[in-house]
């Protein structure tokens, strides 16, 4: 979900946000689009992390037998 | 993006490219509401070098390492810091998307986007759970020619498949 820091999470999706959306101009569309990207990138990273943290954590765990 | 966009006409205007449209998620975020992904996906046609069967990316990559472009991750090139993708239109579907693709022009540039017709085709044609979100996302978008995308999908033979698609995803015909 992109994180915009003028919209709350309450109106993000919305109907009325969608049509801002839509109607955005082009030149700021694309600079909207590159910012999903990175974005995206930057939570797949933070999700890599996580799942190599909690390999890890879960190492530590005594065996069950 | 914006400098993507412009290295992408500059390697249609030296002749690297025969052309390219701008498809997958960024494509269908353009048309609507920003989609979330990892790459610019980018069409391009590309033939087999005379005497061999495969087609290979080379021509393009070694373009883009002369204009300064080298680092890769996984299958993607970094370019002005996105990954982009270059995918060869390898069907019928993938080669109209293409040609048909959109011409948005804004300030002095420009860039080649398929129409959310076509993307709602190829996600049909590819067939992954996650196409049948991209589906019902692009029909839900109020530029959507329901004529154009049936003809499409009449054309390469994919409407009994969006038949079932629409009785599974419970959508109105």
């Amino acid at each position: 979900m992109l994180m915009m820091p003028d919209v709350t999470n309450a109106e993000r999706g919305k109907p009325a946000w969608r049509q801002a959306m839509r109607e955005m101009p082009v030149a700021e569309k694309v600079a909207l689009l590159e910012k999903t990207i990175h974005e995206a990138i930057a939570l797949e990273r933070l999700k890599s992390k996580w799942k190599k943290s909690a390999k890890s954590s879960s190492s530590l765990l005594p065996t069950v037998r | 993006m914006e400098k993507v966009c412009k290295i992408l006409e500059q390697l249609v205007a030296n002749g690297t490219l025969s052309g390219y449209a701008i498809g997958g998620a960024t494509a269908a975020g353009f048309h609507g509401e920003p989609l979330a992904t990892l790459d610019v996906d980018v069409f391009v046609f590309a033939e087999p070098q005379p005497g061999f069967l495969l087609v290979s990316l080379e021509s393009i990559y070694a373009e883009l390492c002369r204009l300064g472009f080298k680092e890769h991750e996984r299958e993607c090139v970094i370019v002005h810091g996105l990954p982009v993708q270059f995918i060869v239109a390898s069907n019928a579907l993938e080669s109209e998307a293409l040609q048909e693709a959109q011409v948005v022009r804004w300030d002095d540039k420009q860039m080649r986007v398929m129409c959310p017709e076509h993307l709602a085709a190829l996600a049909i044609q590819a067939g992954r759970p996650k196409d049948r979100a991209r589906v019902v996302y692009l029909l839900s978008l109020t530029q959507f020619d329901q004529v154009h995308f049936d003809a499409i999908l009449q054309r390469h033979g994919l409407y009994s498949v969006w038949l079932r698609w629409q009785q599974e995803l419970n959508l109105g015909q």
